[in-house]
């Protein structure tokens, strides 16, 4: 790591620096206070953050916004580091959006907390990132704030952060992480063990199986053997046995024939002498018929007409008949309409009825107008009794108020004269009394009204019935003039309808005296019909005597047939009863041939029965060993495997644990060693002290010898210890240079490295910048004096509170 | 007349504040022992100081020490020893020198007619007697001056003389050398008392002829840790007064200047665990009484297995501190673990050491299938582990994970 330039804005006593660091030794010096730790703090704020420093000690007093710019290097690549500080809510804090890095000028998308996690990764600093402290590696190799020189000499977490900067504690964690691994494969070796953990049973077991197939598959030989021979024994006999069926089925078969021949001919006599009867009832019939035919003379037709054309006949004549009722009905019920109607006029004229008529619609109209002009006349007289009934009323109060006056207007409230009131109530009893009359007068006429208006009314009524009846008989004049002109019409019809009503007479078929054309018809009909009956009876009879003559035929040709067939059945059972004898002893033989088949066949079932189940059972066997062959494959294959794991985990519990254990040991040796020498050689270039000596103890402190007995820290004066603490500072730099695959840092800060130093002392400093060979280091120091001894050189100078750097050699 | 003889004090040594009060209190013990002894000079041979700029406090202790000599009327004769000497800078001897509370007995006299060194002596006013030093210098490179020395001149001296030196000699240490040492025929013959430095035990030496009293004090309390540790088994510390007159040394005595007492405890550690070395130590600590002693613990041998840092001394020293130690020092530099020896090239990485294990590992394995031995095993040794290392990301379920990588590692072994 090498700086390659710091911006400063606002940051404790700068108010605006930009500086380019070049390589080699540089030197910051100046005045004590005058700013230079500023600029290493600034670069440890840059890296790693505020860690345990406060933001109000960075911020420079009054400001609101201060940063810090860091350019770096590592592996030639080059780094900015931005962080700014900014006051808000009168806190000051750093402000996250203007914090961040860039990787070779691009800005790399981090958070800022994330930022010094990476600015470790970049270093390669070994050690967890707390963001509450700073890099403590970064304390003790490259840069240790002079007032923290103490902790070098007393840290206590001196080891645990060197055994971590140097991945000691790596090693911890491998081992932790292999007791996981090992309880993983011992997991796994379990599970695997139990998977040919019955290996030796099964072989065992196949060794019984294989065995007992040996002598399954002997035993199935001798049973096949044993099989084969009952098979043929059997066949022997089945084909023994068949002849002897065939034997018995032909025998079987004679008796039947013999037994069917037999019943056939029972039959046949039967049906012989059926036909012979037929044959004789059928001449008997032929003659029947003959002697009825000819009792049978000629039949007379009476008509030319057919069946239809008489039952047409008869229905015209039945239809003229039915109208000559229907005219004559018609007739009759309008000569009887005519009378009743005359009888209902009383024997009047027509003159007269319509002169009723006339006179009472008169009267009728009279009477009307007269109750009209009477009803009116009493609507009038009501009109004004009631009037005259007002003013009655009107009156009696008038005259009510005037009795009640006393001495005193009612309006005015004036005295009133005796003599006037008197008056008052005269006039007014007068009038009333006037009014009354008028009204009593009024009522009596409208009583002689009433009374004229009901008698009117009453004649009026019995008029208006009159004219009521008057009109009815308008009405039946009429009626009788239209029923005499019907009837007049209707006799006419009667008339020509009985006209078409008359006999149809057929030739050679006589009507009867008084016969009716119906009659005629009916008894045509009859004749007709008896005649057909006797033609259908004749030609009846000549079929059947033609039909019975073929039935003759046909009997007599049976029977003849079935002689014959008698015959033949005769002839054919005396051969087979010839036959039969020869078949005496067959069931005997049928009977033993049977017996034996069936001993063997029971033989041969058993045998098969013991064979299937011996070649199941040898299957089954079989099964079980390819089974177990299987099973004791995989056992193997899972042996192999689990012996493939107990040898890792041999591997990993005797060789790899040990070796990393052994390996942690000799690291932090090698490491602690190497440490010792470089301290060593720092110490005795810095600390000239022949009877002192110092090295670096297991736990990696620091630890003085006065002629080889200890030495108390305390005891030393101010520059050795300085002296001390730089050469074990310079010695973990060194130390971690040389691991240099895990630290990448060449970049040494000294602060004050020569506080308390003699001149001698000083002196060497220019010896340790040499020797040191760093590419770059960054010295601070008051001492004019390290100016000789470094590449360039920076005077640091306050002025007014405001710090300023020149640079004095480039 | 008596004179009293330091060497080694290595002030500055010490760098725990316990022991640092020790080193003062021996200092100062012995200053006014030479005064109560009335003591007429003293001689300092080397290693007053532990190096030759020691700490600002060290030095004021020193110098405090020696002013209270010199105003009791004691003068101090001093060398310098291999510690407190500089070839480049100063030496803190020189400002004590300067302050005028000590003189170097070093007097090098350059003549142009040889290459050898002359030296001349220094005389006590007060006593007469005559002194004369050579300086050690680090390394053990004071032999060349020896070798060089103008002998003859001083062993032509008259009087009760006294031959400072700092450095280790063949004779004495018995064959069984620790650094540099020389033989004493380098020291010029019959001086009254060879006053020596450098050898950090009380060593009186009357056995050889022509060096009647070659004496070396030893350091006064400690200038090396396993000065403690040999304290701890017995040798006695302190300084050396010796009394003489015309005739020459009348008597040679170590004075101790300190009553604190020494405890140890030595475990060792071969082929045991750390578990057993912590138990043991913890045991032989309990047993202990360090009432006012400082307790030497020291931890040795190469470990079967454990870490060092399992040894928890920092409770054992707590506990002995608590039940009345001044101190405890623990030395196990000399412990070690097998299981933390790393042997091989240095500077392969993890990655090479994960191929090698798994490589080497491999042979033993003996399962009959191909894929999981030889180099193919290795291989998927290796694969597995990338698998396996994976932690588990923040965002995914334990059982998510787990299953992850168990399906992932089986499928890498193709089971």
């Amino acid at each position: 790591m090498r700086i390659k330039f710091l911006r400063l804005s606002n940051i404790r006593s700068y108010h605006d620096l930009s500086l380019d660091f070049p390589d080699g030794a540089i030197l910051f010096q100046g005045d004590i206070g005058s700013g230079k730790s500023t600029i290493l703090m600034a670069i440890e704020f840059a890296l790693f953050g505020l860690g345990s420093l406060s933001p109000d000690a960075l911020l420079a007093k009054g400001e609101r916004r201060g940063e810090v710019v860091l350019g770096f290097e590592v592996d030639s690549t080059t780094y900015e580091v931005y962080r700014t500080l900014t006051l808000r809510n009168d806190r000051i804090v750093q402000d996250a959006k203007n914090t961040f890095l860039r990787v070779e000028g691009i800005q790399e998308p981090l958070t800022a907390s994330d930022l010094k996690p990476r600015i470790l990764q970049i270093l390669n600093f070994n050690e967890p990132s707390n963001p509450r402290s700073h890099s403590r590696v970064y304390r003790y190799a490259v840069y240790t704030p002079q007032e923290e020189i103490k902790d070098i000499l007393y840290g206590s977490r001196r080891e645990e952060t060197i055994r971590k900067a140097f991945g000691m504690e790596d090693y911890k964690t491998a081992l932790d992480n292999a007791v996981l691994v090992k309880s993983k494969m011992d997991n796994k070796i379990g599970i695997l063990r139990e998977r040919f953990a019955d290996a030796d049973r099964k072989t065992a077991e196949l060794q019984d199986v294989t065995a007992r197939i040996k002598s399954q598959q002997s035993n199935i030989k001798s049973l096949e053997e044993e099989k084969s021979r009952l098979d043929s024994a059997k066949t022997k006999w089945q084909d023994k046995l068949d002849g002897i069926t065939n034997r018995v089925s032909e025998f079987e078969g004679l008796q039947r024939e013999r037994a069917d021949i037999t019943r056939l001919l029972d039959e046949d006599e039967a049906r012989v002498r059926r036909h012979q009867e037929d044959i004789k009832s059928c001449n008997a019939a032929i003659h029947e018929r003959q002697n009825a035919i000819k009792s049978y003379n000629k039949p007379t037709q009476p008509t030319k007409l057919s069946g239809e054309g008489i039952d047409g006949l008869y229905r015209t004549v039945l239809d003229a008949g039915r109208v000559v009722e229907t005219k004559l009905a018609r007739w009759e019920q309008s000569q009887q309409d005519v009378k009743r109607l005359a009888g209902r006029l009383g024997g009047r004229s027509p003159e007269q009825v319509h002169t009723e008529a006339r006179r009472l619609e008169d009267a009728v109209s009279l009477g009307e107008t007269k109750s009209h002009n009477i009803t009116k006349d009493i609507a009038q007289k009501r009109e004004t009794a009631g009037s005259i009934a007002n003013e009655i009323a009107t009156l009696k109060t008038a005259l009510g108020r005037a009795e009640s006056l006393e001495d005193r207007c009612e309006y005015c409230d004036r005295p009133l004269d005796i003599s006037y009131v008197e008056r008052l109530v005269a006039e007014r009893q007068s009038s009333l009394a006037g009014a009354l009359a008028h009204s009593d007068a009024i009522n009596d006429d409208i009583a002689g009204l009433d009374a004229h208006l009901r008698d009117v009314e009453k004649t009026l009524k019995h008029d208006r019935l009159a004219l009521v009846k008057s009109t009815h008989d308008k009405g039946l004049i009429d009626s009788l003039a239209e029923k005499q002109s019907d009837s007049k019409l209707l006799e006419r019809e009667l008339v020509k309808a009985r006209a078409l009503h008359v006999l149809p007479l057929q030739e050679g078929f006589e009507a009867l005296p008084g016969e009716t054309p119906e009659k005629y018809v009916e008894r045509l009909k009859g004749v007709h019909a008896a005649y057909e009956v006797d033609m259908r009876r004749l030609a009846d009879l000549h079929k059947e005597v033609s039909s019975l003559k073929v039935q003759l035929q046909q009997s007599s040709d049976r029977c003849a047939m079935d002689v014959e067939a008698m015959n033949k059945r005769k002839d054919r059972r005396e051969k087979i009863d010839l036959r039969l004898p020869t078949y005496d002893t067959i069931m005997q033989e049928r009977q033993d041939a049977t017996t034996r088949f069936n001993d063997v066949s029971k033989a041969f079932l058993t045998i098969s029965g013991q064979l299937e189940a011996e070649r199941a059972r040898r299957d089954s066997a079989v099964e079980s060993q390819e089974r177990l062959k299987e099973e004791l494959a995989e056992a193997q294959r899972q042996k192999a495997e689990h012996d493939r794991y107990e040898d890792h985990r041999e591997w990993l519990l005797e060789y790899f644990v040990p070796s990393v254990k052994k390996i942690e040991e000799k690291a932090m040796n090698v490491v602690r060693r190497d440490f010792d020498e470089f301290y060593r050689r720092w110490y005795s270039i810095l600390v000239e002290d022949g009877e002192k000596t110092s090295m670096i103890d297991e736990g990696f402190g620091p630890v003085l010898y006065q002629n080889n007995y200890e030495l108390s820290i305390d005891h030393l004066s101010g520059g050795e210890k300085t002296g001390v603490a730089l050469a074990y500072r310079l010695a973990l730099n060194s130390t971690m240079r040389r691991q240099t695959d895990s630290l990448r840092s060449n970049l040494l800060i000294l602060d004050e490295p020569t506080d308390g130093f003699s001149r001698d002392q000083m002196e060497r400093v220019r010896q340790v910048i040499r020797e040191l060979d760093s590419e770059q280091i960054i010295m601070v120091s008051h001492e004019r004096e390290l100016e000789d001894y470094v590449d360039h050189v920076f005077r640091v100078a306050k002025t007014d509170g405001i710090s300023t750097v020149t640079t004095i050699v480039q | 007349m008596r004179f009293a003889h330091f060497a080694d004090m290595h002030l500055g040594y010490q760098k725990s504040s316990t022991l640092q009060n020790l080193e003062r209190d021996a200092l100062c013990n012995a200053v006014e022992q030479c005064i109560r002894r009335q003591v007429d000079f003293v001689v300092l041979c080397g290693d007053i100081f532990h190096t030759s700029v020691p700490p600002m406090t060290v030095q004021m202790m020193a110098i405090e020490a020696f002013r209270r000599l010199h105003e009791a009327g004691i003068p101090i004769y001093a060398i310098y020893g291999s510690h407190d000497f500089s070839p480049v800078s100063r030496s803190a001897i020189d400002l004590v020198e300067a302050a005028g509370f000590l003189t170097k007995a070093v007097v090098v006299q350059d003549r142009d007619d040889d290459d050898l060194i002359h030296l001349g002596f220094i005389q006590d006013e007060k006593t007469g007697a005559m002194l004369v030093g050579l300086p050690g210098l680090k390394a053990g490179r004071d032999i060349t001056y020896y070798e060089t020395l103008d002998r003859d001149s001083l062993e032509a001296t008259d009087g009760f003389k006294i031959f400072m030196f700092h450095g280790a000699l063949s004779e004495l240490t018995g064959g069984d050398v620790i650094g540099e040492s020389m033989p004493l025929s380098l020291l010029p013959r019959g001086f009254n008392y060879y006053a020596g430095g450098h050898m950090h035990h009380f060593t009186h030496d009357t056995s050889h002829e022509g060096y009647d009293h070659v004496v070396y004090p030893g350091t006064l309390f400690a200038g090396h840790h396993a000065d403690m540790e040999e304290s701890a088994r017995g040798t006695r510390r302190g300084f050396v007064v010796a009394d003489f007159d015309d005739g020459g040394i009348t008597g040679v005595e170590l004075v101790p200047v300190l009553d604190c007492g020494y405890g140890m405890i030595a475990v060792d550690g071969q082929n045991r665990t750390s578990e057993s070395v912590n138990t043991e130590m913890l045991q032989k600590a309990a047993r202990l009484d360090p009432q006012n002693q400082i307790v030497v613990v020291r931890l040795y041998g190469q470990m079967s297995g454990g870490r060092t840092t399992d040894i928890d001394v920092q409770a054992m020293r707590r506990d002995l501190i608590e039940r009345g130690a001044i101190d405890v020092l623990v030395g196990r530099r000399s412990l070690t673990s097998a299981q933390y020896v790393v042997k091989g090239e240095p500077g392969s990485t993890i990655h090479d050491i994960e191929q090698m294990t798994f490589r080497q590992n491999i042979d033993a394995v003996t399962v009959p299938q191909e894929s999981l031995r030889g180099s193919d095993g290795a291989r998927l040794a290796s694969g597995l582990l990338d698998a396996m290392r994976q932690p588990r990301p923040d965002n995914e379920k334990a059982i998510d994970y787990e299953e992850r990588i168990t399906q992932d590692a089986m499928a890498r072994l193709g089971l």
